[in-house]
């Protein structure tokens, strides 16, 4: 390993501080945090991804129009900047309904972040409720749970998504907010189970330890033990399967707007926007380019995160 | 064997009666009916859509609906279409069903003969440049949405080369575009996979023992390595079959084929109940079936697995 010059200065300020002797701490956590920070490819997906939170929340300030209401001069499809005959007040042009593009794809920032984390917050409070329950306590109530992570895991998902998309999408609650509510419900009622599996699996292992065992001789209650001990070391596969599943909802969102089934028409989402200018792809493809090349350069940044938690985290890794 | 097998069948049926429940129930929470799509420009004689009410039993009440159907099923009975008047909904669904299974086929075919090499490729080659890049390229095949590939490659050869005759004529050459979109994801996933079950399974002592008596690298690998390493990759392929068969749906909007997924969505916005219901069915078919295949060569791969 390239020695750098600040674990220079750290050893020498550890020899005039007399702490040579003693071995650095290293926990799990600082360990992996040094691995992640070294994988340059997981690096960069979370500065990008931190970019366009920063986008996605200050999106009144930084989008110069309004992405549902076209100004009464602007005309249709005026071409992006790199392209002849492009007008210099819209920076990548107009769409077919001679709205801004730009704005449109800021604002399709917020769904789309919204629509990978809300559903994972969601699944991963009831997943981890679900395989904590099952994995702690164990026989009938273990086996009862499994067997509807089973039914509801065996059931074909994006049909699921389909069939209530189009149930809901004309009814008051397919209308909240603008249908995302309709979104995070249907992909919460189907996503939990790998979780669940996930977590259930980490608890039989971690319950088996013998530090588990010395807390209960102590007389820890039980809440005690799962939150100190259970929950924090089964943390690691947790945050990795997170970073996984949040580019899957981006993509389940991206794809029933492709399909017209996503948020109802006057919320901009990227997905929405692939669809709504897909009948001029001949004439216009920039403008199914750039929704596009922004639901791909995301997920791939949520990927390269995955990645990189994954071989920072693994213990296995350490050599 | 058998006796695994027949569970497993057995185990299909409450799945499948779920997945029957779960549709038929949102299927007629869904606002509008069937007859909608009849009247659009003038609104259906009210006697009219009475009497195609009785003649396909939507009058009576919904659970009894529910029953006649599921009887219906048991007996392979599917109906006939709503909005194909006198046609049977077997006969519709396959109409498209040729397309898709062409499709999903050829991408499956794609998946594993691309995906599969490239990860041992890459594995046996590993950190050196032909790793990095299959890696990066893999990482990107996976994480980049079909559709969006798909798109892309429209605009390429569509658009860029001037070449229309990639928009659908039916023609053997409109399959290839499709398929090789359709199967890019999974490809991505099965070399991702397998070269991590490689690199694990070369670390083990037998390889080092082959080297040492004189064994070539190359049958090693080929004799020893991947018939361990390719188990953990032939458990994915059951969500692979299913990521194939739900996929056509998006890719055969984009590439505007006339498949099945093509007719699920006229079918879902057609309110045409029975060919949603046969349709459902037979993806969600599909995917038990595949799951099951899976399930069965994983026990004959590894003879330690006595399929418990």
């Amino acid at each position: 390993m390239a020695v750098t010059p600040s674990t220079n200065t750290e050893s020498r300020d550890a020899i005039a501080s007399g702490d040579v002797l003693r071995p650095k701490q290293r926990s799990l956590w600082t360990d992996a945090w040094r691995r992640l920070r070294r994988n340059r490819a997981a690096t960069a997906g979370a500065i990008y991804i931190i970019f366009v939170c920063i986008i996605a929340a200050l999106a009144p300030v930084v989008a110069p129009d309004n992405p549902n209401n076209a100004s009464p001069t602007a005309q249709t499809f005026t071409p992006p900047f790199w392209v002849a005959g492009h007008d210099s007040h819209y920076l990548l042009g107009t769409d077919e309904l001679a709205r801004d593009e730009l704005s449109r794809l800021i604002y399709g920032a917020r769904v789309s972040l919204a629509v990978g984390v809300i559903p994972t917050a969601i699944i991963t409070l009831i997943g981890s409720l679900v395989g904590l329950v099952a994995g702690w306590a164990g026989g009938v109530v273990d086996n009862l749970l499994m067997r509807l992570v089973d039914a509801v895991y065996a059931f074909p998902a994006f049909l699921f998504f389909i069939v209530l998309a189009t149930v809901l999408r004309d009814t008051t609650f397919g209308h909240l907010l603008g249908g995302l509510v309709m979104l995070f419900t249907a992909f919460a009622i189907v996503g939990w189970t790998d979780m669940a599996r996930l977590v259930r699996s980490q608890v039989l292992s971690v319950k088996q330890r013998d530090y588990i065992e010395a807390s209960r001789a102590i007389g820890s209650p039980t809440w005690r033990i799962v939150i100190k001990h259970i929950l924090p070391n089964s943390l690691a596969p947790i945050i990795v399967a997170i970073a996984f599943a949040v580019p899957t909802y981006i993509l389940a969102e991206a794809s029933l707007s492709f399909l017209g089934l996503g948020v109802q028409a006057s919320v901009p989402s990227w997905g929405g926007m692939v669809i709504d200018s897909f009948p001029a792809i001949l004439s216009r493809s920039e403008f199914v380019l750039m929704p596009s090349i922004l639901i791909a350069s995301v997920m791939l940044a949520f990927t390269f995160l995955g990645d990189g938690l994954r071989d920072a985290l693994d213990p296995r890794m350490t050599r | 064997m058998v006796r695994f097998v027949v569970r497993r069948v057995l185990s299909a049926i409450p799945v499948l009666w779920i997945v029957i429940t779960v549709t038929f129930v949102l299927m007629h929470a869904a606002p509008g009916g069937p007859w909608d799509a009849l009247s659009v420009h003038k609104r259906l004689d009210p006697a009219l859509q009475a009497a195609f009410n009785h003649r396909y039993g939507l009058d009576k009440p919904l659970y009894q609906q529910y029953f006649i159907y599921l009887n219906n099923v048991i007996h392979l009975n599917f109906g006939t279409s709503f909005s194909q008047q006198g046609t049977s909904t077997l006969s519709v669904i396959f109409t498209g069903f040729p397309y898709s299974a062409a499709i999903g086929l050829f991408g499956f075919i794609f998946a594993v003969i691309i995906g599969i090499p490239i990860g041992i490729l890459a594995a046996v080659k590993q950190n050196t440049w032909a790793d990095y890049s299959s890696l990066f390229i893999a990482t990107i095949g996976y994480a980049v949405p079909n559709f969006v590939i798909g798109v892309f490659l429209l605009v390429v050869f569509g658009v860029k080369l001037g070449m229309g005759s990639i928009l659908w004529h039916g023609h053997w050459e409109n399959y290839i575009l499709p398929s090789i979109v359709l199967g890019l994801g999974p490809a991505a996933y099965l070399a991702r996979l397998s070269r991590a079950t490689m690199l694990d399974e070369i670390q083990h002592d037998y390889v080092r023992t082959a080297r040492a008596k004189g064994l070539r690298f190359t049958s090693i690998v080929f004799l020893h390595v991947v018939r361990n390493a390719i188990i953990p990759v032939v458990t994915i392929m059951g969500p692979a079959i299913a990521s194939l068969v739900t996929g056509t749906i998006i890719i055969e909007e984009v590439f505007n084929v006339p498949g099945m997924g093509h007719l699920y969505i006229t079918s879902i916005n057609a309110r045409d109940y029975p060919v949603i219901m046969g349709t459902t069915l037979l993806y969600a078919v599909f995917i038990i079936v595949g799951n099951m295949l899976v399930d069965i060569t994983y026990g004959l791969i590894d003879p330690r697995i006595k399929s418990s």
